[in-house]
């Protein structure tokens, strides 16, 4: 009797993706503590342009990979955790390959689009 | 689809144990904070129209009542997210009995940070 065994609600997502999302998920917790306190408090607790262009252009290279990871970082792991909840319905295969290629491209326009936020802070920091 | 979310919703009832509730509650916190970074993604976009409409439009989400909002937002995403660290320390083979420890510590830790972030979000309400 094997399914006694495990929860009724589990269902096999894939090693890759359970890893991924225990790798990024305590990464992430590490990004938005900085995150918080960069931008909403420790000081800067009224947001405008000028506060986040300046941070670029104090450590560009750095505050560029951080904003960059925890971008694609944030958007692994709400995806990839969607994906979950989507597997936990039990689909079919044709349904599931579906949702994860639908996931992908929305996770890829999503990174795209949010690294496109940083151009104008790029320009403006020279 | 209703089906198999109410058959989830009775196992949990059946094996009503703080796991399971806490299997749960890790998915819907989850998807709130998947649905929070849309708008979230759209309110920084506004900086490719300018540093002008950028400010704008920070300014209208630092009012009093979206900063309650906020207030909401970090309870969910510390629940997420300490929640979440429990799960990778019971993965990783963290023994049955200290499985509740870490429950306690994370609980512990959660609750500090959300008293120190409320406090901080009330002062900045009052303008400070």
């Amino acid at each position: 009797m094997p399914a006694m065994d495990q929860p009724q609600t589990s269902y096999d997502t894939g090693i890759w993706p359970w890893l991924l999302q225990r790798v990024t998920g305590p990464a992430l917790l590490i990004f938005l503590g900085v995150h918080m306190f960069v931008t909403h408090f420790g000081g800067f607790h009224i947001l405008t342009f000028a506060k986040v262009a300046e941070r670029f252009r104090t450590a560009p290279v750095f505050w560029t990979t951080f904003d960059s990871l925890f971008l694609i970082f944030v958007v692994f792991h709400s995806l990839n955790g969607l994906r979950t909840i989507i597997y936990d319905f039990r689909p079919g295969p044709r349904l599931r390959l579906a949702a994860t290629i639908l996931l992908w491209i929305i996770g890829i326009v999503t990174v795209l689009l949010g690294l496109g936020i940083l151009i104008p802070y790029a320009k403006a920091g020279g | 689809m209703l089906q198999t979310a109410l058959s989830i919703l009775r196992e949990a009832a059946l094996n009503n144990r703080a796991g399971m509730w806490a299997w749960i509650l890790q998915r819907l916190t989850g998807l709130a904070l998947a649905l929070y970074l849309i708008p979230h993604l759209v309110v920084l976009s506004s900086a490719r129209q300018g540093a002008a409409a950028f400010d704008r439009m920070t300014a209208g989400i630092q009012t009093p009542i979206w900063h309650v909002f906020d207030i909401g937002l970090l309870a969910v995403f510390l629940i997420h997210g300490f929640n979440g660290l429990r799960i990778v320390a019971v993965d990783t083979g963290a023994r049955s009995r200290r499985q509740k420890s870490w429950l306690v510590a994370m609980a512990v830790i959660g609750g500090i940070l959300m008293i120190m972030g409320t406090v901080g979000l009330i002062r900045q309400m009052m303008g400070k």
